[in-house]
Parts: C-alpha cells; structure tokens; sequence
C-alpha cells in the first residue's frame, strides 16, 4: 500500500483540509463580503463582520474535517447509487491488518474508537487539570497575582467546560466503545460508522476549543480575550464577552453532538447486540450504568446545544433571546431586548443537572461491578443496584431549579425542587447499600482499582451529604454560588467520576492494551491523588462556609489560610495525576504482558484474547448466568480459550 | 457484625459530641461568618441540624467500609470466593425505611425554614431596591427617594429588598445577613430580612458578571432606628430639590409605578 493510500483519507489529511476550510471561510466573510475595511467607525464594515468571520471559518472548518477524514464518502456514494461497499472495503474501513495508522483516521471498529477516545479525553482532562492548577496559582495568595483578572476569568470558563466535556466522554467514550460491545457479546457497535463520526465531532469540536484563549487578543472592542462567562456562559454576560465565545459556542455544540450521537448508538448496542441468553438481568453493572447516562446524554445535552445556539445568534445575529431590555437600548446596542435572562438559566441547568448524573452513573456502574470482582462476591442486590441507578435517571430531570433558589425564578416551585432534590438521595443510598453489602465477607483484593473504589464511596459520600445542604433552600440560600458549592460538586466529580475512572483505566488497561499498569507506581500516584484531592476540596469548604463566593480573581485576607492550604494540595493532587499519566505512558510502552484475565473476573471482556480479534469472538457466545457468579466454574461462553500473545505496543 | 455496629454507635456519639463542643469556638475563630440577622440564624440552625444528622450516615458507611476493608482483606490474588449471596430483602427494607424517616425529617426542617423564609414582608418594612451593574450595587430607599452606593440598614427592622440588574447577571449577596438574590437584567427578586445586629458588613457579588467580579463589594452598616433617622435627614437635606422624581432613578425605565415591569 503506497504512503498517499494510508495517508488519504486519515485524520492528517482531514486536519489539513480543516485548515484551509477554516481560512477559506474566514477570509471569505472579512474580504469579500466585509470589503477588508476595517474601520469600526463605519457601519457594515468588517470590523463588524469579525464575529460572523470566526463563525463561517468554524463551520467550513467542521465540513473540511470530515471530508478529510473520509467520513461522508459513503453516505455520498449511497446517496448516488454508486456500488455499496464490498467486504473488503468494510475490513479496510474496520482497520484490518493496517498498523497505528488505524489510530489516525475514520475507524469503524470499537476497538480502535475506544483507544482514540482513550487517548483523547486523557490529553483533554490534561489541559483542564492545567487550567486547574493555573486557578489554584492564582489563589495562591490574596490579590490578582498571577494572571490579570480577564485572563483569570477564561482560564475559569476553559477549565470548567472543558472538564464538564471531558467527563461527559471520558467513561462512555473510552470504556463504553471499547469494552461494552464485547460484556454484552456483541461484534461492534451497532451503527460503526456514527461511532467513528462522534470521536470525529470530538476531535473538531477541540480543535474550535483551542482557538479560545487566543481569540481576541489585542482587540479593544472586547474585554481582553478569551471567554469571561464561567462554564454556566449565562447569556446575558455571553453576550458581551470577548469574540472567545464564539469558539466556546461552536466547540461545546461539536462535542455535544459527539456525545448525543455515541449515546444513541450505544442505547441501540445494548437493546440489539446482545448475544443469546445476554438478558437484561445478565448484563454487567456497568452496561446498566453507562446506559443510564446515555439516556441522559441523548435527552439533558440537547438543551445546551440549544443554549449555545441561541447564544451564538444573540451575539452574531442580533437577535435578543436572553437579552431582556427596553425599546432604549435598541438605538445604544443594536439589541432588541424583550427575551428573558430566566431563560438562559433555565436552558442551561435543564442540561446541567441531569449532567452530573451523566458524569457519575457510568462510575457508579462500574465501581459495582469492580466491587464485585475483587470481593469475588455476587453484587448484593443486582435489581436494587438497577433500581438505585434508574431512580438517580428519573428524578435526575426533575431537579434543575434548585440551582435557581435565589434567582426569583418561580419561588413558588422552590418546595418542590427541595423536594425532589432530597428524594434523589434515596437511590443513591441503595448504590451504597450495594457497594457495602458486596463487600461484607468478601475476599477483597486490594489492586489500585479497589483503592480507587474505596475512595469513590468516601469522596461520593461526602459529596452526597453536602448536597443535602445545598438541597435546602434556607441553607441553599446561603451557601449558593459559593467555594461551598465549588467543593461539593468537584467532591461528587472528581470524587465520585474521576475516581472512577482512574481505576477503570487501570483495570481494563490489561484488555485494552495487552500490558499491565505498574502497581507500584499506581499506589503511589493513588495516595498522593488521595491526600491532594480531600486538602484541596476540604479546604474549599472551610473558605466557602467562611463566605468565599467562586470565580473571583482576588478575594480578601479574611480568605487566606483556606486558600493557601487549598492551593498547595491542589499542586499535589496535579503532580499524583501526572504520575498516574505517566504510569500509563510507561506501562503502555513498557509493561508487563497481561494475562487473558488478570483479575479473574467473570464478564465476557475477560473471555476473549488479548490483543482482541477484529470482529472480537470468533463464535458468538451463549451466556447460561450471571456476570458474578463465581460459584460456577465454567466461564459463560462456548469459545474456547486460545493461548495469550503479546500486546500490540502502540507506544 | 457486631464489631462494626458497635464502633459505629461509639464513632457517631464522640464525633456528634466533638463537633458541638467545637462549633462554637470555630465560629468564634472566623469559620462562618459573624450572624447578623434572623435569616442567617435560621440558616445556619438548620445547617447545624444538618451536620448532626448526618454524622451518623457519614460514620455508619465509612465503618462497615473501613472493617471490610481490614477484616475481609485477602492478602494478594484470592484463591477462593466469598459467600454467593445475593442480596438480603429484609436488609433492604429496613434500608428504604432508614432513607424515607430521613428525608421525611430533612422536608419537615426544610419546609419549616422555607416558609420562614417566604414570610411577608410586614407592613413596617424598610424598602431598599437594590440595581446592580458592572461593577457596582446601587441603592435606593423608595420609602425617602435616598439614592445611596452604601446600604444602611436600621437594627431589628425588617427589610425588602428588590434586585434587578442593568446588564448582566449579578447576585446580591451579604454573607452575614443569608441574604441572597440574583440580580437578573428585567426582572425583580425580592427578599425580606431583619438585621439583628448593629455593625459594618460587606455585600459580595456571588455571579460571575466580567473583569472585575471579584471587586463588586461595598459596605453594609446596620444602624440604630435614629441614627438611620439622622442619615436620612441628613440625605434629604443634601438634595438640590428634597424630593427625588422617579424619572431620575436608574431602573425606572423597567419600571411602572406599581413596580411593575412595563
């Protein structure tokens, strides 16, 4: 195969292609329709159409990227009734007998979207940790310090959406395409080719979120570069912001499709691949954890999608959906007004509540089901544990407004918001009831992955319980909008996602990558991670119960012991993450060679060889039990098992 | 069994006891903020309620986990399997119940301070709008037609605030008093306070509103009802006309007479 056929199509070409999509789409609107005149003092010059610019350059950029990747030369050919692809072509497309370079372009097997996906969202949760450690630098100590206060506010927004986008795909994109198909039996992914266009939406939607920080600079019409909004980008504050937005806009919609489309391809997996005996009462938690949030996913995520929509035609267009003013202001802004400021909230917590659960469901799935393997117990309560999953799925919708308690919106409804918020806990409680009563009398094995449990259930915890403060509006009322709140939510997330899926990686890192993680190095990494997340986040309780409110660049002396505590395990907390970074960077290259099943567990992922096959069994199996029955000596499957083989080393 | 349930009863009751030996003294040292009005009382009691009912949900998850994770270790890969149990419905019961008594007592707490919290505002009340902008809260006193960039408040009187905002989102916010409203450009958010304590105080901004968020403080001096009065005079006398028209105040293009968006 000559270099330009394994070069074209693949992610290069297409990265090249977007490049000049993005520069032909750009210049177009600033020469050609704005004239090149660049003086803002005359109206309909493209000083003015500098926004609408950025806007055609991101979308040509998007449309070039998947031309260049290959992704709409079969819907184009099938559109035209050209020949269908033949089973060769398939193999091809699948990535068969083609190197790394199947890494690098429109892949259709699971497989090979896990790893990109994998890989993917580890550099993306390294750029928001970046931008974490960055806040923490800055709060420090007392005063605007480190960063201007505008530079400060957009390493906020970056940080916060960023890590939202990351922890959205990070478990569902990775874990859910690689190791789902095969738990539940399956050959692929029911619909292969969404499933390679959603890493692909991905991929673009990053490459727009670069463009932020830089978007903007030196620009005397907007307040300094970058995005100022925080991640709630209300859109009032969106609309006067720096031209960053514009790229936040565009990025956040690519990346929610991408999560959209994975999610209903991932809901379609499990109700049509499953394998014969697959019953639904058979699949492992984290099957029933990953569909719970892909449910969230397809239905909460829309809403931001349209939030972001709407924020784009407020800015670029003129229109006035959040812009709530008077006739006045139409001849000083250009704005109409009469669209409401509620609205923004209400568009954007009907996607961010649902949202956390999207971000936890998937770890708690697979917490339950790591419990069980390393207990070598059953899960204790499989119904319960689905019960306690779909209750959080349920109310989960019907819980947005009590992050609206104090901003007049409906106060009459706020009784039944604190309600449902505190309702909520009851399922959750039953996730706990399973995770404990499955360890009671086990064999628990201590790996990296079962510390990183045991940190799930303290972190989530403590996460849980803080909530119910906040759930209650007289308590809510004070502490709304505070580091108290910053700390809850980061102790449910980084606590209850993050550590989950740390220990996922390491636990299917054998399957995925044929090699082991050093255990060594991953306990150290763990304790440091320990000991710098819980300083960090209890020190953020202590300043937000002092009054400390979130997103301020510089805060008052009053504030600075918490801080200065905070910061400093915060620096610890990144350093254990780059370890852990690097142990799977090492282990990948280096490691030890797995076994077919290291940990002895019982789910179909652990039944096939490593490498795995392209089409991953070469018989489809017939499941006769449970995921956690290890009384039964028998693995359920009619494969026989062959020998193990070297890992691919992809490093 | 025995063991845990024990430690757990043990744990909860010394923890319990700790903390309502240290929260007077963590209070005294800065950890939350001074109280200053009933508002802030009533939040703050019921975050202390809170904390005591949930220090043994806290401590009885935390000791089954931390005795499983000595008592049932294996030391390296297990060789045998533990009990093939499959869930327990009794336990499970028992655990619903647990979870509805608690949250039936959390809405019984919760609905109380709710409907404190949206009582009227009695007729004597002190009515102060409150117009945020970037990056200043703007007062004024609709009783006097006083127009002021630092809020004066009167001790043991009632207060309604109304919020609204010019341009973006803001969040009225005084950490000693709970008091708390957005501050949402064309729409009014009222809420009603009495400061209880006389003293200066600060208003924060709690939203994120541009560059210099972190700086939109100002003062809040709670005073006697005849300081407050001297103050008024005091503004009034130093008005050109004495008498404010309301075509003056800046959020009056919102506005109609009732208070009303127009």
């Amino acid at each position: 195969m000559s270099w330009t056929r394994k070069l074209v199509p693949s992610y290069f070409s297409g990265a090249v292609l977007a490049a000049i999509g993005f520069i032909v789409g750009s210049q177009y609107v600033w020469h050609v329709i704005g004239g090149d005149n660049w003086d803002l003092n005359s109206p309909g010059q493209s000083g003015n159409f500098l926004e609408q610019g950025f806007l055609a350059g991101f979308v040509l950029m998007t449309i070039c990227w998947f031309i260049g990747i290959g992704a709409l030369k079969y819907p184009f050919t099938w559109m035209f009734g050209m020949k269908d692809p033949d089973h060769a072509e398939e193999l091809r497309l699948a990535g068969k007998d083609d190197g790394l370079i199947r890494y690098f372009r429109f892949t259709t097997d699971h497989k090979v979207v896990g790893i990109q996906y994998l890989v993917v969202t580890m550099i993306m949760l390294a750029f928001g940790g970046l931008g974490a450690m960055m806040i923490r630098t800055e709060l420090l100590f007392p005063g605007a310090w480190a960063f201007p206060k505008e530079t400060y506010n957009t390493i906020v927004t970056m940080h916060g959406m960023l890590m939202i986008l990351t922890v959205i795909s990070f478990f569902v994109g990775p874990f859910g395409n690689f190791v789902i198909p095969i738990m539940i039996g399956a050959r692929d992914m029911a619909f292969p080719r969404l499933n390679a266009i959603s890493i692909a939406f991905l991929i673009i939607g990053m490459a727009v979120y670069a463009f932020i920080p830089f978007m903007g600079l030196g620009d005397p019409l907007t307040q300094g570069a970058g995005v100022q909004t925080g991640w709630t980008i209300y859109g009032t504050l969106a609309d006067q912001t720096g031209i960053g937005m514009d790229a936040l806009g565009v990025a956040v919609f690519l990346a929610g499709v991408s999560s959209q489309v994975g999610a209903i391809n991932l809901i379609t997996t499990v109700i049509t691949m499953r394998a014969p005996g697959m019953s639904y009462t058979r699949m492992p938690m984290t099957v029933w954890g990953a569909i719970g949030s892909s449910i969230l996913s397809a239905l909460g995520t829309a809403s931001l999608t349209v939030d972001v929509v709407m924020i784009l035609l407020d800015r670029v267009f003129r229109t006035s959906f959040f812009y709530a003013a008077t006739a006045g202001d139409y001849a000083n802004n250009g704005y109409i007004g009469g669209g409401s400021a509620w609205l923004t909230q209400n568009l954007f917590w009907f996607f961010g509540h649902p949202e956390v659960y999207l971000l936890v469901l998937p770890a708690f799935g697979f917490v339950m089901d790591a419990t069980s393997v390393f207990a070598r117990k059953p899960l204790f309560g499989y119904k319960t544990a689905i019960l306690g999953l779909f209750g959080v799925v349920v109310l989960s919708f019907l819980v947005w407004m009590h992050h609206e308690f104090v901003s007049g919106f409906l106060p009459e409804l706020r009784g039944f918001y604190m309600a449902s918020t505190e309702l909520i806990s009851v399922p959750t409680g039953l996730i706990f009831l399973v995770l404990l009563g499955t360890m009671w009398k086990g064999r628990l094995w201590m790996t990296v992955t079962m510390a990183f449990c045991f940190a799930f259930i303290w972190s989530f915890l403590i996460g849980g319980i803080t909530g119910v403060y906040l759930s209650d509006v007289p308590a809510d009322v004070q502490l709304h909008g505070g580091m108290f709140v910053t700390a809850h939510f980061h102790y449910t997330i980084v606590g209850g996602s993050l550590m989950g899926f740390l220990g996922a990686v390491y636990y299917w890192f054998p399957k995925m990558t044929g090699r082991m993680m050093d255990s060594k190095i991953g306990w150290i990494s763990f304790w440091g991670i320990q000991i710098g997340f819980n300083g960090t986040f209890m020190a953020m309780f202590y300043v937000g119960l002092q009054g400390m409110p979130r997103r301020v660049a510089d805060y008052s002396p009053l504030f600075a012991g918490g801080n200065f505590v905070a910061s400093i395990s915060a620096f610890l907390l990144g350093a254990s993450v780059i370890l852990y970074f690097y142990n799977v960077i090492y282990s990948w290259k280096a490691g030890p060679i797995a076994e077919q099943n290291p940990w002895g567990a019982k789910t179909l992922e652990w039944t096939v060889p490593t490498p795995v096959p392209l089409e991953n069994f070469e018989k489809i199996p017939v499941v006769t039990s449970g995921p956690y029955n290890y009384g039964e000596p028998v693995t359920p499957s009619a494969v026989p098992i062959p020998n193990v083989e070297a890992g691919p080393a992809l490093g | 069994m025995r063991t845990p349930i024990i430690l757990w009863v043990v744990v909860s009751i010394a923890l319990a006891a700790l903390y309502l030996f240290l929260a007077p003294i963590l209070a005294q040292a800065g950890a939350i903020p001074p109280l200053a009005s009933d508002v802030a009382d009533n939040a703050y009691f019921i975050m202390k309620i809170f904390t005591l009912l949930s220090i043994p949900v806290f401590v009885g998850v935390v000791v089954f986990a931390a005795y499983s994770l000595f008592a049932f270790r294996s030391r390296g890969r297990p060789t045998d399997i533990g009990p093939q149990v499959h869930g327990n419905a009794k336990l499970l019961a028992w655990w619903l119940v647990a979870s509805f008594v608690l949250i039936t007592v959390l809405y019984v707490i919760g609905f109380n301070g709710l409907a404190e919290l949206e009582a009227a505002a009695p007729s004597s009340a002190l009515h102060v709008r409150v117009t945020a902008q970037q990056w200043i809260f703007d007062y004024t006193y609709t009783d006097y037609n006083i127009q002021s960039s630092t809020l004066y408040l009167i001790d043991n009187q009632p207060v309604e605030f109304t919020v609204t905002s010019l341009d973006v989102h803001h969040s009225f916010w005084i950490p000693e008093m709970g008091v708390k409203a957005d501050a949402v450009p064309g729409e009014l958010n009222t809420f009603v306070a009495t400061p209880n304590k006389l003293g200066h105080y600060t208003v924060r901004c709690m939203e994120l509103c541009g560059v210099m968020h972190s700086d939109m403080n100002t003062n809040v001096i709670v005073l006697s009802a005849n300081d407050f009065g001297k103050w008024v005079s005091q503004q009034m006398s130093a008005r050109p006309d004495g008498i404010a028209s309301a075509g003056q105040l800046p959020e009056a293009a919102l506005l109609d007479a009732s208070g009303k968006r127009s």
